[in-house]
């Protein structure tokens, strides 16, 4: 245990103690902030009934098909921008058009083309993660140095082993910030695209129990969403580790 | 002797986008380097020096005249020719290991065979121990070993070297070189070495092409007879330094003046 462990506990641990405080005491009103023991014995309940780790399930699941298709896409058509001018020409602009078009604008056209099932929300979130993963994967494919293509080809790379062997591990750096910054996004998207047309799901949850004034589980939505968005993105922060290990400027951390 | 490397009427001419004129940065090389031979290209800075070494290794086509290795004209780069840059290029991703047996992987060698290979390179270069590291845990003269080693790796014809150690610290670099010749004494391969340090030059080479200012020519071919190991304070040596030294101070200075009286002509498009 070390001490920005120590530190994280008692920031984590202090806010659910000034949760306690605030609502013991009535400082304010418990329809509007509901104890920790009322949200903990919600949790229970809906557990118990086995609603919540449907959601979770069903939240998860989506999340998971939108990031794959969006930063598989994403991965592709970057590279595929970086390498070709021709391709750059013909599809970076689209990709600039789309890039300022915030995520949660999607919602509306995906409700109307997909209806309100799962096609919906992984649509959208595919759109959001692609534009973080394009972005990036494009960037990393530009700044790799020509020196190391040169180097390959002197060693009898052949146009396949360049792609594979030096194009695609030199721009893994900036694909994983894509990544990072794609899981961020793909939470937002999920949980706003549940809240408006949805049956289930933790965004679904929250803006369910708001409409039944259950106080507290619209407090478990959040504080379960927030702990998935926290252990996924250190999931990719353990893997990025991993596979950047040759990367001098990974190990310092400096995104913690 | 036989011809290994021959440099056939090499010239080459770059557009200059700005001003859409034609420079000359080569005019008529020819060069016939003998296999086992190691030739240094000296000249002053932006004499074409690199540019040359970058139409032998295939990474540039000549605008005149042919390169041929083994009487086989260069189109395009290959691992008969090994590189070694100035920036190391080192492949960050991979280890010295996976870095020198990179050219045997591409030729689809067996992983032992490859790995024997390697690691036997990783010995000579004095890297035993650092075979799982990663280039940015190694120095700079570790890394110009590990570049070497990788270009080795290739059992190349031609070894191409554009100015090697000129990112390397003095000391370092009198280190790799004594290092360099080891190497080469073992492998007897052709080497042709650009650097613009005279004594470099004269502690390598068999002969040394002097070259002048932009566009580039053979303003001299020099022999150095001098018994190795050379040593830097004998009146031979210091002899052969003085003669290069006059012959490179005059192109320095004409590059001078061209780099002059090219900054007064942009002034006047302006």
């Amino acid at each position: 245990m070390n001490r920005k462990m120590v530190t994280r506990a008692i920031s984590i641990g202090g806010l659910i103690i000034l949760w306690f405080v605030v609502t013991n005491y009535k400082l304010v009103n418990p329809l509007f902030l509901p104890p920790p023991k009322e949200v903990w014995e919600g949790a229970v309940d809906l557990f118990q009934a086995g609603e919540l780790q449907e959601h979770i399930a069903v939240s998860l699941w989506r999340m998971f098909k939108g990031f794959v298709v969006g930063s598989f896409t994403g991965v592709i058509i970057g590279i595929l921008m970086g390498q070709f001018r021709f391709f750059h020409a013909a599809v970076g602009p689209l990709v600039e058009i789309i890039r300022p078009v915030p995520g949660l604008a999607w919602i509306p056209v995906a409700l109307i083309w997909f209806g309100i099932d799962d096609a919906s929300k992984v649509f959208i979130i595919s759109m959001g993660v692609f534009i973080a993963v394009v972005t990036n994967t494009f960037m990393g494919v530009r700044s790799l140095d020509p020196v190391l293509v040169r180097a390959a080809r002197s060693l009898g790379a052949n146009r396949r082993d360049i792609f594979f062997r030096v194009v695609l591990p030199g721009a893994l750096p900036y694909i994983f910030t894509g990544f990072r910054l794609g899981v961020q996004v793909s939470f937002a998207l999920l949980v706003a695209a549940e809240l408006v047309g949805s049956t289930s799901g933790l965004g679904f949850l929250i803006q369910d129990a708001r409409n039944y004034f259950r106080g507290d589980l619209v407090i478990l939505g959040m504080a379960v969403i927030g702990t998935l968005g926290f252990s996924i993105t250190r999931l990719v922060e353990i893997a990025e580790r991993w596979f950047l290990r040759w990367h001098s400027t990974s190990r310092e951390g400096a995104f913690y | 002797m036989t011809v290994n490397l021959q440099l056939d009427r090499v010239s080459k001419e770059f557009v200059d986008r700005r001003t859409k004129s034609t420079v000359r940065a080569l005019d008529d090389i020819n060069i016939e380097v003998q296999k086992g031979e190691v030739i240094c290209i000296l000249g002053p800075s932006g004499c074409g020096k690199s540019t040359l070494l970058n139409i032998v290794a295939g990474f540039l086509p000549p605008s005149g005249g042919e390169v041929r290795v083994d009487g086989r004209p260069v189109i395009e780069p290959g691992p008969d020719r090994g590189f070694v840059f100035q920036e190391f290029a080192l492949f960050p991703w991979r280890t010295v290991l996976e870095n020198v047996e990179f050219g045997p992987v591409l030729k689809g060698m067996e992983k032992a065979d490859r790995h024997a290979r390697a690691r036997e390179l990783i010995q000579r270069i004095h890297l035993t121990g650092f075979e799982d590291k990663f280039p940015f845990e190694l120095s700079g003269g570790m890394k110009q070993r590990v570049g070497i080693a990788r270009a080795l790796a290739n059992d190349p014809e031609v070894l191409l070297m554009d100015e090697p150690f000129g990112a390397l610290d003095a000391q370092t670099r009198r280190v790799m070189q004594e290092e360099l010749l080891k190497l080469l004494g073992e492998t007897k391969k052709t080497v042709l070495f650009v650097t613009h340090a005279i004594d470099e030059a004269i502690v390598l080479a068999d002969r040394v092409v002097v070259m002048t200012a932009r566009p580039g020519q053979v303003k001299a071919l020099l022999g150095v007879d001098l018994p190795r190991p050379r040593e830097r304070t004998s009146p031979e040596f210091n002899e052969l330094y003085r003669r290069m030294d006059d012959l490179i101070r005059v192109e320095v200075e004409k590059s001078l003046e061209v780099q002059d009286s090219d900054s007064a002509a942009l002034g006047e498009g302006a």
